[in-house]
């Protein structure tokens, strides 16, 4: 594997196994403790947006994850949202390049980092991975644009001679994108987020947003890959895994929070899905899954939308203690062809 | 079982507002009627624009300013409900009572952060007669109001251009000209249906440091005929 991380050479000495650390490494707090195991599993999908099979645009999101399996103690999975405009003509190609690079850094930091001191892989996941995911996308844009410069008609294309100017000269802001990378690993979970959609952890106290808002991204704005200096919008989230794990971690881009009339609606995704993996089931959950944000972009947003979530087997909810040993029932509310997903408020709404 | 994870969908939000100069002047040589007409006639065509794109709600505002300013629909109605109750003229130029108005109704309390950017059009004739400086810093101090799409047209030659440029905050889009009812309901057709289409499915945008426009404007129409040979205004 190409090497995508420039260590710190403090780092390497502490890899190197110097058996008497110093007293400022000895006040570190966070050490891992030997938890057993969890074994998380990934599901995911992506959908095209309603708006843009409307215009024929291709689906400008992209979604991965590592091992293919989707199961394992160690999970990563990368979503990422092109930008789509008419300045960002090949963000389709920039969200892809986003997914697999980002998943590239992060395999390359599970190899390297230190288990026995979550201190210093916090510091490497706050400082240092967001410049090594950001120094490897633009690496791979560059390849990409030498094996594919850009055409005379895509230039053409744009509307404005400064739009034409600008991608001339700076050609990577045709591939902006947004990032979501995310690592479930038994010492840790660590999120790294550039520029919109929802990261949301599920668990018994409620449904949370993992990151802090950024008010810049309002409206249709994004913080992008594309742009000089991106490290410095990532929002990262480290956390260690004691006992307590959430019951599901979802990952979405924008298309599918938009969707929604309300932010609770949207943050009951979270708690309905948590439960739909116990009842009816992970089987039913995967092959729903596409059909339920299809309908999220055409009912709502129009975007393309994707969503992916992370949880651990040992910790869903099993079908006899959902909402507390409550099922979901079917009753015909007598305003639907259907019917509703009872007793809770929060049940998932009839599809 | 058919079930769905999470709440109510629905489509976003899509808030236009009319903006118009109501002082005495827009009463000289049929201006306010001219102007009622083109809104009016400007309808069926909005309703279309909306009817495309299921994915934006748009909901309609209007606001009057001469002397002070007051709101002629204060609460956003929907397109396909929205009716143009005719505006008279009289009193002077208040447009910073005006954009401290709309300041008001953009802020973030009152917007659903899933909101698309706003549409803000505003329409005048001659110059501010208050402290529109003080009323348009309001309006671009609220997020919404910043990256909303704001397009001003100008009407008549005693128009001044400086105070609507301000408004549009885009060096690379100027005030439009209308000299004449027919350039006018040309322009109002424009900002009721192109400009609406292009915000109602925007793409996403880079963070911009500073006021430019996040919602690609399309080109105006080119006024037909020869310059200035129609020019009554």
């Amino acid at each position: 594997m190409r090497r995508l991380f420039r260590w710190p050479f403090k780092w390497f000495r502490r890899r190197a196994g110097r058996e008497s650390p110093t007293a400022f490494e000895d006040s570190q707090p966070a050490r891992a403790e030997a938890a057993p195991s969890a074994i998380w599993k990934v599901l995911g999908a992506s959908v095209q947006g309603a708006s843009h099979e409307r215009k024929n645009v291709p689906n400008q999101d992209a979604l991965q994850w590592w091992p293919d399996s989707g199961e394992g103690e160690t999970l990563i999975l990368a979503l990422a949202d092109g930008h789509g405009s008419e300045k960002c003509f090949r963000s389709h190609i920039g969200s892809r390049l986003a997914v697999t690079t980002s998943i590239d850094v992060l395999q390359e930091f599970l190899v390297n980092f230190d288990q026995q001191d979550m201190s210093a892989c916090k510091r490497m996941v706050e400082s240092e991975l967001p410049q090594a995911i950001d120094r490897a996308w633009k690496r791979a844009v560059e390849r990409h644009l030498e094996e594919n410069p850009l055409l005379e008609s895509e230039v053409s294309a744009l509307e404005s001679d400064t739009a034409r100017l600008a991608i001339e000269q700076n050609p990577t802001q045709a591939y902006g994108s947004t990032l979501l990378a995310l690592v479930v690993h038994p010492a840790f979970f660590a999120c790294l987020q550039l520029g919109d959609g929802d990261v949301l952890a599920v668990s018994q106290s409620g449904v949370e947003r993992v990151l802090e808002d950024d008010p810049r991204l309002l409206a249709n704005e994004t913080t992008s890959l594309s742009a000089a200096g991106a490290w410095r919008d990532f929002r990262v989230r480290f956390q260690t895994l004691g006992d307590s794990l959430p019951s599901l971690i979802l990952a979405c881009t924008d298309g599918y929070s938009n969707a929604f009339r309300t932010d609770e609606g949207f943050l009951s995704v979270g708690s309905d899905l948590a439960r739909m993996l116990g009842d009816p089931g992970i089987e039913y959950v995967e092959e729903h899954l596409p059909h339920w944000l299809e309908e999220a972009s055409q009912q709502g947003s129009g975007d393309d939308v994707t969503a992916a979530m992370l949880f651990c087997l040992a910790s869903l909810p099993s079908p006899h203690t959902v909402d507390g040993g409550a099922r979901h029932e079917q009753v015909d509310d007598g305003t639907s062809n259907g019917t509703v997903a009872a007793p809770s408020s929060a049940d998932p709404r009839e599809a | 079982m058919n079930m769905r994870p999470g709440g109510e969908l629905a489509a976003r939000e899509l808030h236009f507002l009319w903006i118009v100069d109501c002082s005495g002047s827009m009463g000289v040589d049929g201006k306010i009627e001219e102007l009622n007409n083109a809104i009016d006639e400007a309808l069926p065509g909005m309703r279309e624009v909306a009817a495309d794109n299921p994915n934006a709600q748009l909901l309609i505002r209007a606001i009057r300013f001469s002397n002070g300013a007051q709101w002629h629909v204060l609460k956003p109605v929907a397109i396909e409900e929205f009716q143009w109750e005719p505006l008279s003229a009289d009193g002077v130029t208040d447009l910073g009572a005006a954009l401290a108005e709309v300041a008001e109704q953009l802020s973030i309390e009152r917007m659903p952060q899933r909101a698309l950017p706003p549409v803000l059009v505003l329409i005048s004739d001659g110059q501010p007669t208050d402290d529109y400086k003080a009323g348009l810093k309001k309006l671009l101090g609220q997020p919404w109001g910043a990256k909303a799409v704001r397009i001003a047209i100008a009407i008549g030659r005693d128009a001044d251009h400086g105070p609507l440029q301000e408004f549009i905050g885009n060096i690379e889009f100027k005030p439009l000209q209308a000299n004449n009812a027919e350039r006018l309901a040309q322009l109002i057709k424009w900002a009721s249906t192109a400009v609406v289409k292009a915000a109602s499915a925007p793409s996403s945008q880079v963070v911009q440091a500073g006021p430019v426009g996040n919602v690609p404007i399309p080109e105006p129409p080119v006024e037909s005929g020869e310059s200035g040979v129609d020019d009554v205004w």
